[in-house]
């Protein structure tokens, strides 16, 4: 993808690849990928299911972070598939691969965390959904127009609700106690 | 890299004879090939999938290896009916089986595309399958590019996953046949090997690309259907035990560098 990394009011539709899925390639992911590769196919993709965890033989075989994050700003959309059937919040995955990087957020299902909601922040369906909603946002004028309001509001969110520099100056104090003599 | 100079044809092992033969075999930028034995069940759907392939202008030559049932007349009846669809269209005949490896040889032999497509003839492409491949080696200086693949018929799941990485493929193959190559490259490493048992020439082929300084490009999408049935090469002969330590011994004579074991050797996805 050679693509220069697109400004930060950038369109939706200004964005090369269609969806970014990056994750370790489990039995439940291997068969949701399986199912779905006919209606993906239609889409620029990059599915990123590194085998045999993140080294082998001394050697990376995953996308190191910064080109993981490259490839979710140049994405229309962030693909989130669990792992597991437990429907945990992947905080790595959601906000920092997805809504940071001004991507469309859809996942199966998640638990849910302060400040980011499903239909508002990022969408959130069943698996068996999951190719049709894809369709429906990557070929359509309204699922493109909601995809860009709610990537707009989820960034928005984000910047609002998890102020960094509030966190620090809160903890500032507690880390200059800890370290005082 | 520079990808112009002609190479020399690639060993076929015998002659073969024109079956069919339309349109001309000079056109297009790609030619798709099909090693054909004895799959007169999954032919058809193969085929259909090379002609739905998105816009492009494909060349199609099937070479049938000698094998013992009606997969040639099958074949044949279908290109006199939609052999008109490619810039041109072939089907070739050996008078004896000689593998795999030679039919494809034979096949890239009578192709003067840029690229040749290899798919076996009970896979199935999906239809943006050759243009995305194309594109990938348009937009790089890889010798070939490869797409993920859905595992469909007796199991369910995705395979070729791997990114390239020659480290990997010393332990074991992990990129299977269905791949678009540049043919100077393919001619350039005198193609295909026969091996003393069928299979592996996919890992065959992709050793000597490592030691040529070749590399692939994994198109990371799902773009082709690689079925599994009990009838295939790897089931049926490949992975029988002796076989496969013959096949190890055999890898290492031809590339040292291979740490193969045969643990390792069986969970291969080579073909």
């Amino acid at each position: 993808m050679r693509h220069a990394a697109p400004a930060a009011d950038d369109r939706f539709s200004d964005r090369p690849l269609d969806l970014l899925f990056v994750g370790a390639p489990t039995e439940r992911r291997r068969r949701f990928f399986a199912q779905s590769g006919l209606v993906l196919s239609r889409f620029t993709c990059c599915l990123h299911l590194p085998e045999g965890g993140l080294q082998r033989a001394g050697v990376p075989t995953a996308l190191n972070p910064a080109a993981a994050i490259g490839l979710a700003q140049r994405s229309k959309i962030l693909l989130h598939v669990h792992e597991s059937d437990v429907p945990t919040f992947p905080w790595q995955h959601i906000v920092h691969l997805g809504i940071w990087q001004r991507a469309l957020v859809v996942t199966e299902p998640c638990a849910p965390v302060p400040g980011l909601r499903a239909g508002e922040h990022y969408l959130a369906c069943r698996l068996s959904e999951l190719p049709d909603l894809l369709t429906w946002l990557l070929s359509t004028g309204p699922g493109a127009a909601q995809a860009e309001a709610i990537r707009r509001r989820a960034f928005a969110a984000l910047v609002r609700e998890y102020d960094l520099t509030a966190w620090l100056r809160s903890l500032l104090p507690a880390v200059l106690n800890a370290v005082a003599p | 890299m520079s990808w112009r100079e002609d190479g020399p044809p690639a060993n076929a092992g015998g002659s073969a004879i024109t079956v069919y033969e339309t349109g001309d075999v000079r056109r297009g930028d790609v030619g798709v090939v099909v090693p054909l034995y004895d799959h007169e069940r999954f032919i058809v759907a193969t085929l259909d999938s090379v002609l739905a392939q998105d816009p492009a202008e494909l060349q199609l030559v099937i070479v049938d290896d000698g094998g013992p049932g009606p997969a040639c007349a099958t074949a044949l009846e279908w290109l006199e009916r939609h052999g008109s669809g490619f810039a041109g269209a072939r089907l070739l005949q050996h008078r004896r089986n000689l593998g795999g490896a030679a039919a494809r040889n034979t096949a890239v032999n009578c192709t003067a595309s840029e690229f040749v497509f290899m798919l076996d003839s009970d896979n199935i492409l999906l239809p943006s399958c050759v243009s995305r491949c194309l594109a990938a080696l348009r937009d790089s200086d890889a010798a070939f590019a490869y797409p993920m693949l859905e595992i469909f018929g007796e199991e369910v799941g995705v395979m070729n996953l791997g990114l390239w990485e020659p480290e990997r493929l010393a332990h074991g193959n992990y990129i299977d046949t269905l791949a678009l190559i540049r043919r100077q490259a393919w001619l350039s490493v005198g193609g295909a090997t026969s091996m003393s048992v069928p299979g592996w020439n996919d890992y065959e082929l992709w050793c000597k690309f490592v030691e040529h300084g070749y590399w692939g490009v994994q198109v990371p999408q799902i773009l082709a259907r690689y079925r599994v049935h009990r009838g295939s090469n790897l089931r049926a002969i490949t992975n029988r035990p002796e076989n496969l330590s013959r096949l190890i011994a055999e890898m290492k004579r031809l590339h040292p560098w291979l740490k193969l074991s045969a643990p390792e050797a069986a969970a291969t996805n080579a073909e």
